[in-house]
């Protein structure tokens, strides 16, 4: 029931290549459009991209209906133009040392993309039992136990 | 968006290998701590600190039956934090739905050019 080896992942096909999809997670006039949950607006004056490893990024959330504001950010770790990008994502004031790390990956599969989204352990390296790299695991054991059968109890 | 204290407190015990075996173990039903911690190549006070950890974050629950110290899991520990959880998988999901309309979007503008 607990896996300590995966992180949390998601993966999805898009209609798109490679290079539209690297625009969208690099270029601030794009995330503006799209780096939010809905019910939520990233204002474009709040985005700001250094798209450079040890560059940072900084974007506010405003929730639609109360106003609360979420300012989010974090620093690139590496970056390979249309294949991988690794960000650390959290509050632009905490040390990004402590921040879980994002993973996305892009692979052409034709018409389609493969986009893999991972958020997993401190500086990317998964399996030196770091504190987030529990948190993922635990991520994992919580989703299973969302989703699984009731065994608990 | 940071997590509340108490979900803090959940992530921070499960970010261990023995706490989480803990769990798993104690997920098939209540067990002695003696039981508990027999398998481990650990001393005894070293197991009840990681129960102890265990139990302020409200996953595990030790009682004293008669003369057995007993171990169960708490349910409700795990019910908060999986469904913090699962809000930020559907918040993510959320955005990549954003960024295919966005990219959409993008590529009729293109067309109409």
């Amino acid at each position: 029931m607990i896996d300590t080896t995966k992180g949390f992942t998601l993966t999805r096909e898009i209609d798109a290549t490679p290079e539209e999809l690297w625009t969208a997670w690099t270029d601030p006039d794009e995330l503006a459009h799209w780096w939010h949950p809905r019910g939520v607006t990233t204002p474009r004056d709040s985005v700001t991209v250094d798209l450079r490893v040890g560059g940072a990024y900084t974007y506010t959330m405003v929730n639609d209906s109360t106003g609360d504001e979420y300012p989010t950010g974090g620093v690139y770790r590496e970056i390979v133009p249309t294949e991988r990008l690794v960000f650390t994502w959290g509050n632009p004031d905490d040390d990004p040392d402590d921040a879980p790390v994002v993973t996305v990956t892009f692979e052409s599969l034709g018409e389609l993309t493969l986009m893999t989204f991972q958020l997993q352990g401190v500086d990317g390296t998964p399996g030196d039992e770091s504190f987030y790299d529990g948190w993922v695991s635990a991520l994992d054991v919580l989703v299973e136990h969302a989703q699984g059968p009731h065994v608990f109890g | 968006m940071p997590a509340t204290d108490e979900l803090s407190r959940v992530f921070s015990a499960l970010a261990d290998p023995t706490r989480r075996d803990i769990l798993t173990r104690l997920s098939h039903g209540p067990i002695s701590v003696g039981e508990l911690a027999a398998p481990y190549p650990i001393s005894r006070p070293a197991v009840s600190q990681h129960l102890g950890v265990l139990e302020s974050a409200g996953l595990v629950e030790r009682t004293v039956d008669a003369q057995w110290r007993q171990c169960s899991i708490c349910e409700e520990g795990l019910d908060d934090a999986s469904a913090w959880i699962a809000e930020r998988k559907a918040e993510w999901n959320e955005r990549f739905d954003l960024l295919e309309e966005r990219i959409r979007e993008k590529r009729r503008q293109g067309e109409a050019r």
